[in-house]
């Protein structure tokens, strides 16, 4: 159900200012659809969700299109004239490099890069971002970026470091499929962070995209031999702080 | 062997220790943990050699004498800022909730980095919080923890992979409430519910979140003092054992 300033808000007029393939139109019916109250305070508050999810999802579509390598942290590459590679193997935007700059960089130059799949997640969500907001707000938004999985994260994206149950899960959505039985010489593949593109399809680095038959089928190559469980999806999702990216996004352009 | 000449490499080892590791001897991959574990942060590749032989130690082998050294390792690394991140998962991987404690020992430490990093790994306990500081008092409140909830624990695999606050062990409070000890893998009661149980169990479901953890947590004061006492609570109404809880909490 949608909500707007406390009235519950018919999506049929709405849903056509989007095209038959609009995946916007697809995510607004779901919202509509759902038990879950999706709650804002204006129809741009809506409609700039609607944008950044749709802009998660190109962004992970083209990751998986480039040629940013899957690496364990402790041999991944970045390009050094714009980050700067720490012990643990983290990417630190470099001293007096444009933010907005060094994000397209990793698409760009994408074969320079090689990380994990949580990393991937918060590349995918700052060049979503990146979309939307203007360069100039991008950079005084995000005026230092650090990228390593779930740790230094910028508090304005902290959220999608947290999993909560939701009725259903919609385009744009951070998931996880965990693989419990997973060899002890490749941790890295204990599960895979994922970007739900809709219809059944994910994105996640390193196994690129595919229904969960596939994510699981590849995660499970990677169980010991005397393997009971199989990987599994869990029945939970990220999601940004859509709100509170939208008020920054709304005063900079009132 | 192989892996026992001093001139192969840390690279070459470890390349062979991950194609053959079903094939390594327990007792000679205990033996180039303990040689290995002095030379730790040296270079990234010994470093990763250390990783994988502790992770096999613990999840193949099931040896816990090593967490003690893990957690000495993760927090030396974590101070010279260089890789913790496979071993504080092998650390979980161990599924040992008295293990925390080593963690909890560094709640004191003088170094803050450390603190902060303990603060992080024991995130889930409730007591702990990096911004109330008395170091001492938060470890013994994890100790307390531990002890009220030891047999209640479900270990849950979450790792940093997943989350920014990962929840290693949740408590299974319908078993709590009940005051029978549960699985570390499942979560699950040991021993069969009764009839009785289980019905008691169906109310206690419906009830919200706060009123659970009120009884479940004075279920297991009570029966922890005075069996008798607690057997008479329990077989009161789910109304009259919430009032009793209500009002005896409050002292």
């Amino acid at each position: 159900m949608v909500i707007i300033s406390s009235n519950v808000f018919k999506v049929d007029t709405f849903i056509n200012e989007y095209k038959t393939n609009d995946i916007e139109r697809d995510i607004i019916t779901k919202m509509d659809l759902s038990k879950e109250r999706y709650e804002y305070n204006s129809l741009d508050e809506l409609k700039f969700e609607l944008a950044l999810r749709k802009n998660i999802v190109i962004a992970a579509k083209k990751l998986n299109e480039g040629d940013m390598s899957f690496k364990t942290f402790r041999k991944s590459i970045c390009n050094l004239h714009y980050w700067d590679r720490t012990d643990e193997g983290g990417f630190i935007l470099k001293k007096g490099i444009t933010p907005s700059v060094a994000i397209e960089d990793i698409s760009i130059n994408s074969s320079k890069y090689g990380t994990e799949c949580a990393t991937a997640m918060i590349i995918i969500y700052y060049q979503a971002l990146l979309n939307i907001f203007s360069d100039k707000l991008f950079n005084e938004v995000f005026p230092k970026i650090a990228l390593m999985n779930w740790h230094y994260i910028d508090d304005k994206l902290e959220d999608v470091g947290y999993l909560e149950r939701h009725s259903n899960y919609l385009p744009g959505d951070r998931r996880y499929f965990s693989n419990p039985d997973v060899n002890p010489v490749k941790p890295e593949w204990q599960g895979e962070n994922v970007i739900y593109l809709d219809n059944g399809i994910y994105f996640g680095h390193g196994i690129g995209v595919g229904n969960s038959d596939k994510i699981i089928s590849e995660l499970n190559e990677f169980r010991t031999e005397d393997a009971k469980t199989s990987a599994y999806i869990l029945d939970s999702a990220a999601r940004p702080d859509f709100k509170s990216l939208f008020d920054i996004y709304n005063k900079f352009h009132s | 062997m192989y892996l026992d000449n001093t001139n192969t490499s840390s690279s070459s080892k470890l390349k062979y220790i991950q194609s053959n590791h079903k094939e390594i001897d327990y007792f000679f991959l205990k033996d180039m943990f303990e040689k290995s574990m002095t030379q730790d942060g040296l270079s990234n590749i010994h470093d990763e050699l250390l990783d994988v032989t502790a992770t096999l130690l613990i999840k193949t082998h099931n040896d816990k004498t090593i967490l003690p050294t893990i957690v000495d390792m993760i927090f030396f690394r974590n101070r010279e800022g260089l890789f913790t991140h496979d071993l504080i998962w092998a650390f979980f991987q161990a599924k040992d909730p008295y293990s925390l404690m080593l963690i909890g020992n560094y709640l004191e430490s003088d170094d803050v980095n450390d603190v902060k990093l303990a603060c992080k790994l024991l995130d889930f306990v409730p007591s702990i919080d990096f911004n109330k500081g008395e170091g001492s008092k938060q470890h013994k409140a994890l100790f307390y923890w531990l002890k009220e909830n030891y047999h209640f624990l479900q270990f849950t695999g979450e790792s940093f992979q997943r989350v920014s606050n990962p929840i290693p062990y949740i408590v299974a409070i319908d078993s709590k409430y009940l005051c029978k000890e549960v699985s570390l893998y499942t979560g699950e009661p040991i021993l069969p519910l009764t009839k009785k149980q289980t019905n008691l169990l169906g109310h206690f479901n419906n009830l919200d979140e706060n009123k659970k953890l009120l009884l479940s947590k004075f279920s297991h004061r009570i029966h922890c003092k005075n069996v008798n006492s607690w057997s008479s609570w329990i077989k009161q109404s789910i109304t009259k054992q919430i009032s009793t809880a209500k009002a005896k909490s409050k002292h």
